[in-house]
């Protein structure tokens, strides 16, 4: 069988949502890929995350660079208790392209490399994170949404989210 | 993603081409405690892994661009990165290519680390991309 991404979900909202959840995902692929466009009403720093198996501890850590429009600077981050897979900022029309490595594996932590453009603090920026779940479990579900307990800000009407799976 | 449980580099070479003057890299660097790094030179390098943690394990995302033509040389676009709570607080993201100087056609890859073996758990898939 040739290799391809295959389309398992694809939502394009129709109101306001908190978050977006995709449960009962597919054992049988050998990575996952999640695709985001859309806005949402996150103000200042909040983010949106990803959480895996509906785990909103601070189970999540994180390092990379983020660089905005206007600044000659590129500047480095971490964190290590994050309550989820960081994917940036949150107000105006953004971008996430997100790689998730081996979701299915049960001997490893999971990795995930996020490619985004994103919008913080009236700043647009390119916003690259790895981040490491730390947890073997192979992951059934994953819920993309914005910062909050357990979700605070809304992902906007006309947000499209979809999730595919990396053939092996 | 793979690991060796040691520090070490990843190679990567083709056509059983190991010379490392037949190679050049160049790697944007982000550590954990915020210092940035550029690194180049005439290694096969391709990624950096120093965990010890047996859950942890490296994910390399390697583009090979127009692996088959034979009159060009060969480019690599290399994005990784792995973070590490325990038992040391560690991570280093790594963006960057390398190019084989070679115009001939892939037929072969190899990937390899500078120290220590594979551990049992690595998993590598190469994919061919449709033209």
């Amino acid at each position: 069988m040739p290799v391809q991404y295959q389309k398992l979900a694809d939502y394009t909202l129709t109101s306001n949502v908190y978050n977006v959840t995709f449960s009962s995902i597919s054992q049988d692929y050998r990575d996952l890929v999640l695709v985001y466009t859309g806005s949402g009403t996150a103000t200042g720093s909040n983010e949106h995350k990803i959480r895996f198996n509906n785990d909103s501890g601070g189970n999540y850590g994180y390092l990379g660079s983020y660089s905005q429009q206007g600044s000659n600077t590129l500047t480095g981050f971490s964190g290590s208790a994050n309550t989820g897979a960081p994917m940036g900022g949150q107000a105006a029309d953004i971008t996430h392209y997100v790689y998730i490595f081996d979701y299915s594996a049960t001997n490893k932590h999971k990795a995930v490399i996020t490619r985004g453009i994103t919008y913080t603090g009236g700043y647009n920026e390119i916003y690259n994170p790895v981040s490491h779940w730390r947890d073997n479990s192979a992951v059934t579900s994953l819920t993309f949404a914005s910062d909050g307990s357990p979700y605070g800000y809304y992902l906007r009407t006309g947000t499209r989210i979809s999730l595919y799976g990396v053939s092996a | 993603m793979v690991s060796t449980g040691v520090e070490t580099d990843y190679y990567m070479s083709f056509n059983s081409d190991e010379t490392n003057g037949n190679y050049r890299y160049s790697i944007f660097q982000t550590l954990i405690n915020g210092n940035k790094y550029i690194f180049n030179g005439d290694t096969r390098f391709i990624a950096y892994d120093n965990t010890d943690n047996s859950s942890v394990f490296v994910p390399i995302d390697a583009w090979i661009i127009d692996y088959a033509r034979t009159d060009w040389y060969k480019q690599v676009l290399i994005e990784t990165g792995w973070f590490q709570q325990t038992p040391t607080q560690r991570g280093s993201q790594n963006k960057g290519s390398l190019m084989w100087e070679s115009n001939s056609a892939i037929s072969s890859i190899k990937i390899s680390p500078t120290s220590g073996n594979f551990k049992s758990g690595c998993r590598l898939s190469l994919y061919g991309v449709k033209g």
